[in-house]
């Protein structure tokens, strides 16, 4: 393969010619217009990023004091869970720091806020699971009775507390009972 | 020619079959889950029962101590546990009884009674004046209780509920090995037998004006034996002159019937006031087995 001598003619033309040119050429006319363009599309981006951190810090700031807030209400709430319209029975567990007689009334205290926050009775009312909810609170309200009439009387404190054990214990029962009751009614 | 045309007709067969057939299995399982997950729901309910069963049991030994004792409720409850410190402003309301008289009129407890039916009892032992007073109250009767509510005063009409003899009281189920005659009348063993299945509802008046009744308890299924005669859409006016003000109350008053017992129901049948006279059936009672019932219809 060789060259082509008229076309290396016409190379070394081309080079004496851009040989010849000055050293430092004119800007085009537009030159000053793109530059400005340029400089101020970077302090543009300069700006957004600085904003964009800015926001985002804010934002990390304001999940942060966000959550510790919920933390905060949701700890502070498990104490007073019971005063929910429906308290699921699970949150009814009793602080196990509790003992004894204590942790039998707190219980039963939770307990009976969770049942008055229930409707009297289902809109369907099925005869053979309200039977043994209507017995277990006639028992009840029996119960209370006689513990009026053995204090009034200042009757003996032991039997007193035995009939409130067997009033907790039963109030217990009716949670369970109505919570199987509630369950049921929700089927289809 | 008429290969392919047999061919065609061959594959459109199987596939629509194929489709029957899917068709077919997919009810057959939906079938299957609802059929289960009506058993599940009753087992729910046999287990809810037999919790309310075994509680009412264990707590019984304690309960008979103190009936030898002279303690306990003689006629009426209106389900309040009053504090012996009470005062001199009125007794003062420590619990009340969940699904009790005084619960479902709005009394809470932290409540201080001032009087009972135009009574004060402003007295020194006001907690025992208030028991003496509820204690000669008729069974089923309203008691005006007045009280105190963070020194505001309100009056609410309380129904006193009648409590027999916890002995006596329904609700004990046969153990085994025992005969059902000593666990008293009726109860839930008796209710699940001779009524399971039943549901009611209260009728609202909207309710009310479509069956032409403006009171009563709705019968929306009548209990697998077709005990008391009942029918799904009756209405059930009143139980022995006792007017079921709602689907808890007519449970109660149900009950309250031993086996072998009359009742005497009436009823809204169709826009009909009806009257009918039944037997209460057995606990064990057989859904073959006939009921006596006598039918008188109102015109």
């Amino acid at each position: 393969m060789h060259f082509d001598l008229e076309e290396r003619r016409g190379m070394q033309e081309i080079g004496q010619r851009l040989r010849n040119l000055p050293t430092q050429i004119a800007a085009p006319p537009a030159f000053a217009e793109f530059k400005r363009r340029k400089l101020a599309r970077q302090a543009r981006l300069q700006r957004f990023s600085n904003r964009t951190r800015l926001a985002l810090a804010a934002a990390v700031a304001v999940i942060a004091v966000g959550a510790t807030v919920i933390v905060s209400q949701l700890s502070s709430s498990q104490h007073t869970v019971a005063h929910l319209p429906v308290t699921p029975i699970t949150q009814l567990a009793i602080k196990p720091a509790l003992a004894g007689a204590e942790a039998a009334a707190a219980r039963s205290a939770a307990s009976e806020q969770w049942l008055a926050a229930l409707p009297a009775e289902p809109v369907i009312v099925r005869v053979d699971t309200r039977a043994a909810v209507t017995n277990l609170e006639d028992r009840i309200a029996w119960i209370d009775d006689a513990l009026t009439s053995i204090r009034a009387e200042g009757g003996e404190a032991d039997r007193a507390h035995a009939l409130q054990s067997e009033r907790d214990r039963l109030i217990g029962t009716l949670v369970q009972v109505r919570y199987a009751e509630t369950l049921v009614a929700d089927l289809p | 020619m008429h290969a392919k045309y047999w061919l065609a007709l061959l594959i459109a067969a199987s596939l629509s079959m194929g489709a029957v057939r899917a068709a077919e299995d997919k009810s057959t399982s939906q079938a299957d889950i609802e059929a289960q997950l009506k058993a599940a729901q009753q087992k729910l309910e046999d287990a809810a029962h037999e919790i309310a069963e075994l509680s009412t049991r264990l707590g019984k030994p304690l309960v008979d101590r103190l009936m030898l004792m002279g303690e306990g409720p003689s006629r009426a409850v209106i389900g309040v546990q009053l504090d012996s410190k009470g005062g001199k402003d009125g007794a003062h309301v420590r619990d009340v009884s969940p699904g009790g008289p005084a619960a479902e009129a709005g009394i809470r407890s932290g409540d201080l009674i001032v009087s009972v039916n135009g009574s004060d009892v402003k007295a020194e032992h006001a907690s025992t004046e208030v028991a003496h007073l509820v204690r000669n109250v008729e069974p089923n009767s309203k008691v005006k209780i007045r009280v105190l509510r963070d020194g505001k005063p309100l009056e609410f009409a309380v129904t006193a509920r009648p409590l027999e003899n916890p002995l006596d009281m329904p609700g004990m189920p046969p153990l085994p090995g025992m005969p059902p005659e000593i666990f008293g009348p009726g109860g839930i063993g008796s209710m699940h037998g001779s009524l399971a299945g039943m549901q009611l509802a209260t009728l609202t008046p909207e309710l009310g004006s479509y069956f032409g009744t403006d009171k009563g308890v709705l019968v929306l299924r009548a209990s697998h034996n077709e005990a008391f005669n009942l029918q799904d859409g009756d209405v059930i006016l009143s139980i022995d002159g006792r007017e079921p003000t709602s689907g808890s109350h007519a449970t109660r008053i149900l009950a309250s019937y031993q086996s072998g017992e009359k009742v005497k129901l009436q009823l809204m049948r169709q826009r009909k006031k009806m009257n009918i006279e039944v037997l209460v059936p057995d606990r064990h009672h057989s859904p073959s087995e006939p009921l006596a019932f006598e039918e008188h219809v109102e015109d």
